[in-house]
């Protein structure tokens, strides 16, 4: 799979802001198996900035825009190329991902009641399959009812919310049965915003599932990773701090265009 | 059962020649100099003297001696395990550690996973917390903290005042002279520095420990500041001086846990954290004393491996103990803490400062029933120790010289080499019979004295 990747992530204050401290998930993240070229990247106010990686092996963007603005840009381009093996990455150990996080933790009862499944399945994949497909099901999608800190133990009463909550919900979900189960935060093609999607790690890989689309996120399927981690809380997409009083409003639009088919 | 040895008897012969209306002097030194300990309960901020018995605790040479054996043993474990967690995790690979005790507590950090501390070091300041055991006459290790450990200030500053009221002691006992501990503090800095000054980061004067942090920073040779004083620029750390020039920090000796180090890493809403500190320490430009995520390894549920982790990171034994302990997660343990859960002390391995602490003895039968539903339904959130009975250690109280229950925080400090401080704070319970000596409840605190062979 190869696809051309362009966004454009602006964050606007109400008044202007100075001394403006930001840490920025917005790489395609490497270790999904994601080859660059030709990356364009300009940040407003970063001279040279910090690369790193978090432990999640996901890529920061650490630095600030100090003189004062009302807005703060970052574009992005590139043509990105993914590998179809199987996403194995070595690293943390994938029992990281079992034990229950900030927002996905809840009551073991009340998820049980809520599941209900119908039967046993034949293998972890299948379960996996199901326990997403379930969560689409049960699930209503309803932009702006909830926000990033919204938990688990508050969809299990009131099942509405957007992809970040369907994600939150089978990861739960994946852990009660005990598969480990991460978050992903990124790209996919036909979302101008970004999204949000699971894998769980099945038979020494980790399998993608995106419940908000009822479906499975193969290799070459246009997904593109910008984080991972036990939950949302684990991979913002951009944090900062500032001097100055103003409230912000975050857009970004993305457009994830296949370049053409490998083989 | 009162602590007795030889030194104990020489330093009680001397004490009643003095002149015993000089002990006022104490309480005057401590509110002279601002030696306050301040609470923050429910929303109300209490400064306090904290209170201190001048019965010191004495530790004879040879015990000394192996206590620094100990402790720096167990430190250089642990300080193996926190490189080896945020590493290659092979303690739980090889099975050795359950991977839920490790990633089911809050205290590990992923997000630094691959995050390497200056010099591989990440405990430059421990306080280990020990007891001395009155069945076998022997020291028991209760507490690792790896964290912020707080309290060397007071032992410190009081010893100043115990020279001036009390010289004669110092002349006649072979006290071993503690005020290297700056001394130690500032060339562990030195040997942690990449570049640039020192400083204390403290959260500011409501913290419980403000007057320590601005005595340890003077006599460390680093500069106090709060995170006002602090600024990233490309990766590196800066201080604003008051003519308006930055100065390049290279050390922080942080006085605030991590969850409010960094607004961007951590909790978004901490207004005592430095924003992008972080990427400093990425950078490796500046080094936090001590590591983030250090809390992993004072977790009162990895305390229970630690004597492995010694034997598994050195290939030693552990030279001092563990109080005997149970975790109700493994079955067999379960079924003995449920089984004599009436004579055991039960702990909640998220809370610290003795709160969470359960003496099953002093429980109710229907307590005793609820505390066991819980065991079994969350295993893991606890553990159980035998009631150990320590020693108290003679205290005046209104006048009189009773006895009373008492610890020991030793301090360890791991630059270059790992160094055990010939002092540490004793703290004893005010109370007859209690066993508490937190600070936080209320407890007082003794001069700590090692003698000189």
């Amino acid at each position: 799979m190869i696809v051309n990747l362009s966004y454009q992530m602006t964050i606007a204050f109400s008044s202007p802001v100075r001394n403006h401290q930001f840490m920025l998930r917005l790489l395609p993240r490497l270790a999904s198996g994601i080859q660059v070229q030709n990356q364009q990247v300009m940040i407003t106010g970063e001279h040279d900035g910090g690369r790193f990686y978090d432990g999640f092996a996901n890529r920061l963007i650490c630095g600030q825009a100090c003189e004062a603005h009302s807005s703060f840009h970052v574009s992005y381009q590139a043509q990105l190329s993914r590998s179809e093996a199987p996403l194995t990455e070595q690293g943390l150990l994938a029992s990281v991902y079992l034990a229950p996080s900030k927002l996905t933790s809840c009551d073991d009862k009340k998820l049980s009641v809520f599941v209900e499944l119908p039967s046993l399945y034949q293998d972890s994949s299948a379960l996996a399959e199901a326990l997403s497909h379930l969560v689409y099901q049960r699930m209503t999608y309803s932009t702006g009812s909830t926000n990033v800190e919204h938990r688990v133990s508050e969809l299990l009463d009131n099942p509405v919310g957007v992809c970040q909550d369907y994600a939150h919900l089978l990861i739960a979900l994946l852990r009660y049965y005990q598969i480990p189960a991460r978050y992903v935060a990124g790209i996919a093609q036909g979302e101008g915003q970004s999204h949000a999607w699971v894998e769980a790690w099945i038979d020494n890989h980790w399998l993608g599932l995106d419940p908000t689309h009822d479906c499975l996120v193969n290799e070459t399927d246009p997904y593109i990773a910008f984080a991972v981690g036990r939950d949302f809380s684990d991979c913002p997409l951009n944090s900062g701090a500032f001097t100055g009083n103003a409230s912000h409003t975050l857009d970004i639009q993305a457009q994830l265009t296949p370049l053409r088919q490998n083989q | 059962m009162l602590e007795n040895n030889a030194t104990y008897h020489q330093f009680f012969d001397l004490f009643q020649q003095q002149d015993h209306s000089r002990l006022a002097g104490f309480e005057d030194f401590m509110q002279r100099q601002g030696v306050t300990f301040n609470l923050y309960k429910d929303n109300q901020f209490i400064e306090q003297t904290f209170p201190f018995d001048a019965i010191p605790r004495i530790i004879p040479a040879d015990e000394f001696a192996r206590l620094s054996k100990g402790l720096a043993q167990r430190v250089g474990a642990l300080n193996a395990f926190l490189n080896d967690i945020y590493g290659e995790q092979k303690i739980i690979k090889a099975g050795i550690i359950p991977p839920d005790f490790v990633f089911g507590s809050k205290a590990y950090l992923p997000a630094f996973h691959g995050c390497r501390s200056p010099q591989d070091i990440r405990t430059h300041i421990s306080g280990l917390d020990l007891v001395k055991d009155s069945a076998t006459n022997d020291w028991l290790i209760l507490e690792d903290n790896l964290r912020v450990p707080s309290g060397a200030s007071y032992p410190l500053s009081i010893r100043r005042a115990y020279r001036q009221l009390f010289p004669q002691l110092f002349e006649k006992m072979p006290i071993v002279v503690s005020d290297n501990y700056g001394q130690l503090l500032g060339s562990m800095y030195e040997h942690m520095n990449p570049g640039g000054i020192s400083v204390v980061l403290s959260p500011g004067r409501f913290n419980s420990a403000f007057y320590e942090h601005g005595y340890l920073a003077r006599i460390s040779g680093a500069r106090l500041v709060t995170n006002a004083d602090l600024f990233v620029d490309n990766n590196v750390l800066y201080l604003k001086s008051f003519n308006g020039k930055r100065i390049r920090v290279g050390v922080v000796y942080r006085r605030l846990d991590d969850d409010f180090l960094d607004p961007l890493n951590f909790h978004s809403d901490s207004m005592i954290g430095v924003p992008n500190l972080m990427s400093a320490y990425h950078a490796g430009n500046v080094a936090l004393l001590n590591a983030v995520g250090n809390g992993i390894a004072d977790d009162k549920g990895i305390y229970y491996f630690v004597p492995k982790m010694i034997q598994y990171y050195l290939g030693e034994e552990p030279i001092l103990s563990n109080a005997p302990t149970y975790l109700p997660w493994f079955e067999q343990d379960r079924k003995f803490v449920l089984e004599n859960l009436h004579k055991l002390v039960i702990k909640e391995v998220a809370e610290a400062g003795g709160y969470g602490v359960l003496f099953g003895s002093k429980l109710t039968q229907q307590q005793l029933t609820d505390l066991a539903a819980h065991i079994q339904a969350e295993p893991r959130r606890f553990i159980a120790q035998e009631l150990i009975e320590f020693y108290d250690i003679p205290t005046q109280v209104d006048g009189q010289i009773v006895p009373r229950k008492s610890d020991l925080r030793m301090y360890i400090v791991h630059g270059k080499d790992i160094n055990v401080w010939a002092g540490g704070l004793t703290r004893f319970a005010r109370e007859a019979g209690n066993y508490l000596v937190n600070s936080s409840q209320g407890g007082g605190f003794k001069d700590t004295w090692v003698m000189g062979a």
